[in-house]
């Protein structure tokens, strides 16, 4: 006998809701990182420190000469508020205000070489042990350019959670160069259009950029490109690179606003977890979709109010002959009768230890209410961001397969099959077309019903967000999470790089593969 | 204009034997540092503060002061907490049977099976902490 067996179910329920609720294994997993990479002579009193610390951002900015990553840089620290380090910059300082690690460092600058790693190192960590710095947070730019740099700051215990790259064809900052005018007098390039001289140059009195100049950067890109893919396998796990094939120039703002958006996503981990997700949006997200795909790859059950409402129905209970009028309009079945259908489902010895993905439900606040009535807490909500538009198309579109019960959607169907979507009265022998033709509208998908369905759940966001709450920083709360999946299998959104349905796929399992991000809050 | 956005989609395998694998075990093992976080983390689930770091930061800040023994110390908590969640009705006693079930499911090899108040099927918090630190404590000196 175990102990397990002497103590109630619910109890031991309660601890993992527990330790969902308040990430106990992050905070653990971040903790033993630390302590692991640092290896304190007291444990107890760095346990201590960790733990006090407020979460600031630690971000390293990694792009090639000359790509305007730089702007990106301070713009980022700007909407974060933290400290904006340019490495080059750090040195010059250093140097100037005669620190004892500027006295160093004087001489290796002077002869245009580059200065010790371990000096460079010894200045970053003291910078960012500086109080104001420490607070805050901050960007690392320009450093490390090699692997051993990055293993070297590791050592020292500059800890990064973000390692982001601005990846930019080289031919981009060729072309960028080729276009810039040089300054004689103060050494210094300008670019007209994007990084212009102040008003006091006349732009005449500028020159054609000189060879040794080209000479340099030429060098410069040489060994970035050499260096980068030893450099990220440093940072793998915080490793996120954005790719702009016609460079950033001009849409800094832009850029810095998606890496902001994305910052709040925390690394792969493997922690165990029973999966008690809740997917939700409006009618035609495509929660059933991917519901279906997360069930038959993680093992899940998949209950949601359509499948329970059937099952009811196939015990030929009086119950499920009354819900057979409700068939084609799920969201017209009485609330009380759902949730009870749906709990007893939820509690069911299948569902508790396999975990659940809970489709279209809850909506409303009673709803919500019903759940919590019966303690059923999901720990994750996954809302999918699709506009109105894309919804309404979705439904109108889609068949089932009175055959086969399977859904189709004629966005991607091919097209000459669209036109034989009449039921066949003739004896066709062509497989094909039989199947085609045996395609049906669901009641509850024509036009007038669709726009009421929607118009039903314009709140449903709001009403989520409260119930369930996005993830803080502060208080470690919340469970919610926002994902686009729209333009997927459409095909319309031309801003979508890959329409096939398996884009869906690939964003759902890198969802899952990571626990709940933050909410950056503007 | 959205950018490809690439994120590492594997995980490198990792080599046991190497030099920093090894160095990572053994401070962990010096420093009990399983144990500590094992300990902690039971801590949280029997009690389940609302602010979990805070409850953390004090109880490490405790031992740090007043210079006492990670390990011991949390041990005895958890054992109070474990007996408060047996003894549902707070009588102040569990049965021998809840003791034995307890006694091994924390890993005391070679379990007391008569301690005190077993004659009565009446075991209490203290009997209980004390041999459940008396039979974890020989599981570490007897181990080489």
């Amino acid at each position: 006998m175990e102990v397990k067996d002497l103590i109630s179910k619910k109890k031991i329920n309660g601890f993992a809701e527990y330790a969902d609720k308040h990430d106990i294994f992050n905070i653990f997993h971040d903790m033993v990182q630390k302590l692991l990479t640092k290896q304190p002579i007291d444990p107890i009193e760095y346990m201590i420190e960790h733990l006090q610390q407020p979460q600031v951002p630690s971000i390293i900015l990694h792009g090639i000469t000359m790509s305007n990553v730089k702007v990106v840089g301070k713009i980022l620290a700007g909407k974060l508020n933290c400290e904006h380090i340019i490495v080059s910059e750090l040195i010059e300082e250093a140097i100037r205000t005669k620190s004892s690690l500027g006295i160093q460092a004087e001489s290796y600058y002077n002869d245009r070489n580059f200065v010790p790693d371990n000096i460079v190192v010894s200045l970053i960590f003291k910078k960012i042990q500086e109080q104001k710095v420490a607070k805050r947070g901050w960007i690392l730019q320009g450093y490390p350019k090699t692997r051993e740099q990055a293993l070297l700051m590791k050592r020292k215990g500059i800890i990064a959670d973000s390692f982001i790259v601005l990846d930019i064809p080289d031919e981009v900052i060729n072309k960028y160069v080729a276009d810039m005018k040089y300054d004689c007098r103060a050494s210094t390039p300008y670019h007209l259009k994007y990084n212009p001289p102040p008003s006091i140059i006349n732009p005449n009195n500028l020159i054609d950029i000189p060879v040794e100049f080209l000479t340099r950067i030429n060098k410069k890109m040489e060994i970035y490109n050499r260096n980068l893919n030893s450099i990220i396998n440093c940072f793998k796990s915080v490793y996120r690179s954005y790719y702009y094939k016609d460079g950033i120039y001009g849409h800094e703002e832009e850029v810095a606003n998606i890496i902001y958006n994305n910052l709040g996503q925390r690394p792969i981990i493997d922690n165990p977890s029973c999966l008690k997700i809740a997917i939700a949006g409006l009618p035609g997200s495509g929660k059933t979709f991917l519901s279906e795909f997360i069930a038959k790859k993680y093992g899940v059950i998949h209950v949601s109010v359509e499948n329970v409402i059937l099952e009811e129905i196939s015990t030929n209970s009086e119950l499920g002959f009354i819900l057979k009028t409700y068939v084609n309009h799920y969201n017209k079945a009485p609330k009380d009768v759902v949730l009870d259908l749906i709990v007893r489902r939820l509690k069911k010895e299948d569902c508790e230890q396999n975990g659940w993905i809970l489709d279209g439900y809850p909506t409303t606040q009673e709803e919500i209410d019903g759940l919590n009535r019966y303690d059923i807490y999901p720990n994750r909500l996954i809302y999918l961001n699709v506009p109105k538009e894309t919804c309404i198309s979705r439904l109108v579109n889609r068949r089932i397969d009175i055959k086969t019960g399977y859904r189709h959607n004629l966005m991607n169907l091919p097209p000459e099959i669209e036109n034989i979507v009449q039921p066949s009265n003739n004896n066709n022998n062509n497989k094909e077309q039989n199947s085609i033709s045996t395609l049906r509208q669901q009641e509850c998908d024509k036009e007038k019903y669709v726009l009421e369905r929607i118009e039903e759940m314009k709140d449903l966001k709001e009403i989520l967000i409260k119930a369930y709450k996005y993830k803080n920083r502060v208080t470690n709360e919340g469970i919610m999470q926002d994902i686009e999946v729209d333009g997927i299998g459409e095909g319309l959104n031309p801003k979508c790089p890959s329409p096939s349905m398996n884009r869906a796929y690939d964003i759902i399992k890198g969802t899952l593969m990571r626990p709940v991000p933050f909410k950056i809050s503007s | 204009m959205a950018p490809r956005v690439t994120v590492p989609k594997e995980r490198t395998p990792i080599n046991y034997n190497s030099r920093e694998v090894i160095n990572a075990k053994t401070y962990l093992e010096q420093h009990k540092i399983p144990e500590i976080i094992q300990q902690l983390t039971t801590m949280l689930f029997y009690i389940q503060p609302e602010n979990p770091k805070k409850f953390l930061i004090d109880k490490l800040i405790h031992i740090k002061e007043k210079k006492l023994d990670a390990y011991t110390y949390f041990t005895e908590e958890n054992l109070k907490a474990l007996f408060k969640i047996f003894d549902v009705t707070e009588k102040g006693y569990i049965s021998t049977k809840q003791y034995l079930c307890a006694m091994n499911d924390i890993g005391v090899k070679n379990i007391n099976e008569t301690p005190e108040g077993s004659q009565f099927n009446a075991i209490s918090c203290d009997v209980f902490v004390k041999e459940g630190i008396a039979g974890l404590n020989q599981k570490f000196s007897s181990s080489s």
